[in-house]
């Protein structure tokens, strides 16, 4: 019996991995409208103490020194404390990632109870908090934090001059999936609403 | 089955195949997952940094012995988890019957391309060759094109016309010939016809004296021939490698046979390679791996060189198979970590896209591995089993009919313990003690 040639469709196979692609998007999407609107709950907060704690004060509790000075609502990273030499059986896991609730001069000591899970934010007068992704600016994530001043760039062109860092949130670790709430003027707050975070430059005026 | 027996190889090869098979790939895994817990809590690293040499010494330790257990689990499993890529066992037998039907697409596929290249190469044949049909006779091409050069060859050769840039015909043959790709019948028939009037009213001269014209037209004549034989070259070269393909990746043929067999197709490429073994034993020789595989490795020991490839290949596999297990296992780990602890969608989908693709890498080499062993597998088979009849004092067969029929009835007593024949009569068995 002589051979003759063969008409093929590509049939189960392309329907096999359309169905099976499909259905693995589909997962992976689901999973992150579920993370979207179930936000990782933070940890037990330490019940605060009213008002800020002297130098003196927190001599002989468990605590780590200050590497420089550290500003209300700063995001404690791993270069901000001597951990090297932890006062009173402190631990590291009881302050990073933690934002201050007080003031600490270099070298004082910094302790839990002055630190909290999320940043208390206050809109200074006359201004307006925005939010402003850092996800484009991983080197920026890392150096900013509450207290700086940055400047944000659209290609050449200034989107907002020296806005005021009033906190640093970073949904994983302190330097993944990072956003700085931002003071600005109530006219630059459209134009850093409509810049897109992912090709703006952030340039850092006063750390 | 056979997997579990074939594992027993490996089991002989003490600290080395432990080593490759099962530590190396669960230590690999091991740092990275490591690497990217201190990546996703960036206080585990600080928690170990932090830690007085001591307790690092004693976490080391720790770390180590999780380790090797982890390595004995993974390499008592090893022999289940091949079965499982082989699709015998949860979660690829749920989908069994998509599976089956990819597998079977696949390789009517590989069929279909198959007997398109051997009509494509016995037309070629054809074309070049020429035939002689009843009530036809159709001239080859070589023929015709000498035969137009005959008739050229009384014209002079100052007085040749010839496109020293070629014609269109030839040139799509030229590029297709340098590019190494199939050149089909109908673009080398076009050639050689459009080459045909050229050559019966002008003289192809290769002198170096010639006129340029001349010269352009022997260098084009040349060039169909070698165009006629590359192509048919290239053709045969894709029906073998084709044929290996199907014969080496496939343990039946797309369309069953009236001959009863055991052995069916597998719902996945890693257990359709591995049947192989099993088909080519049982083709070619009648001979049971299932049943005679222990008497084999036996014989095989009488090579240790041979023994120790077959060890090495079944030790790449298992690797390779450890990896794309582990890889499988890391992802889905993560993919529940990001969703419920960590509640990243970007560490969420960077885990759900490249787990699967570094999981199917890993299965992709395996299956290639896999092609590796159950090819030194069939060598196994051809050089040993008379080994086998040999240690179990039964007479050499004459020819291999009588080898098939020795086989049939070996298994049938050793393997199912059923001492009778087909129609009824007694299996009659034949020592043959030596000196």
């Amino acid at each position: 019996m002589g051979r003759r040639r063969t008409t093929r469709s590509p049939g189960a196979r392309t329907t096999f991995w359309t169905v099976a692609l499909g259905a693995w998007a589909a997962c992976l999407a689901a999973g992150s409208l579920w993370i979207t609107y179930h936000p990782r709950t933070a940890p037990a907060d330490t019940p605060a103490v009213e008002g800020c704690r002297t130098a003196a004060d927190k001599d002989g509790m468990r605590g780590f020194a200050a590497t420089r000075a550290l500003a209300v609502n700063h995001l404690v990273r791993q270069d901000d404390l001597d951990w090297s030499h932890p006062a009173g059986g402190a631990q590291r896991d009881d302050l990073l990632s933690r934002y201050l609730t007080c003031p600490a001069a270099a070298n004082e000591r910094v302790i839990a109870a002055e630190t909290a899970p999320r940043p208390t934010i206050e809109t200074p007068a006359g201004q307006v908090t925005i939010p402003f992704s850092l996800d484009g600016n991983p080197a920026a994530a890392a150096a900013i934090n509450a207290g700086s001043t940055i400047d944000v760039f659209n290609g050449s062109i200034a989107i907002v001059r020296a806005a005021t860092v009033l906190a640093v949130e970073c949904r994983s670790g302190t330097t993944g999936d990072c956003a700085a709430i931002l003071a600005v003027a109530p006219d630059d707050a459209p134009r850093l609403a409509a810049a897109n975070p992912s090709t703006a430059r952030v340039v850092m005026t006063k750390p | 089955m056979l997997s579990a027996l074939l594992d027993s190889i490996k089991s002989e090869l003490g600290t080395r195949g432990f080593l490759v098979g099962s530590v190396f790939p669960m230590a690999m895994f091991a740092i990275v997952n490591g690497l990217l817990v201190t990546r996703v809590w960036p206080s585990a690293q600080a928690w170990v940094t932090d830690l007085d040499s001591g307790d690092k010494t004693l976490l080391a330790a720790a770390g180590l012995a999780a380790l090797l257990v982890a390595s004995y689990v993974l390499s008592a499993l090893a022999s289940a988890i091949l079965e499982t890529f082989e699709g015998r066992h949860w979660p690829l037998t749920w989908l069994r019957g998509p599976l089956h039907r990819v597998q079977l697409a696949k390789l009517r596929d590989l069929e279909g391309r198959y007997n398109d290249n051997v009509v494509a190469l016995g037309e070629l044949i054809r074309g070049i060759d020429g035939s002689r049909l009843a009530g036809s006779i159709e001239h080859g091409w070589g023929d015709v094109l000498y035969a137009a050069r005959q008739a050229g060859s009384l014209k002079k050769a100052s007085d040749s016309r010839f496109p020293t840039n070629g014609i269109p015909e030839l040139n799509a043959v030229r590029r297709r010939r340098e590019a190494g790709r199939e050149i089909p019948k109908a673009d080398l028939r076009a050639a050689v016809y459009a080459l045909v009037p050229h050559l019966a009213v002008n003289k192809a001269d290769g002198d170096r004296e010639a006129p340029e014209a001349a010269r352009a037209l022997d260098a084009a004549y040349d060039e169909i021939h070698e165009a006629m034989y590359f192509a048919r070259d290239r053709y045969q070269s894709e029906r073998i490698r084709l044929f290996n393909l199907r014969k080496f990746h496939y343990p039946v043929d797309a369309g069953a046979h009236q001959e009863m067999s055991p052995i069916i197709l597998a719902p996945t490429t890693l257990g359709n390679i591995s049947r192989t073994t099993r088909s080519y034993a049982q083709n070619h020789y009648g001979f049971d791996l299932d049943v005679l595989w222990t008497r084999l490795q036996n014989a095989l020991r009488s090579s240790d060189e041979f023994f120790r490839s077959l060890q090495d290949a079944k030790v790449q596999l298992d690797f390779f198979v450890a990896c794309a297990w582990l890889a499988w296992l890391s992802t889905v780990a993560w993919l529940v970590l990001e969703l419920l602890v960590v509640r990243s969608v970007r560490g969420f989908i960077m885990a759900g896209v490249a787990g699967p693709l570094v999981a199917m890498a890993a299965y992709s080499l395996a299956c290639r591995a896999c092609a590796v062993f159950a090819d030194v597998m069939r060598t196994a088979v051809d050089l040993f089993r008379f080994k086998v009849l040999s240690d179990l004092h039964l007479p050499l067969p004459p020819g291999l009919e009588e080898e098939r029929v020795a086989w049939r009835d070996l298994a049938n007593v050793m393997g199912y313990l059923n001492l009778r024949q087909a129609d009824g009569g007694p299996i009659s068995v034949t020592y043959k003690h030596g000196a």
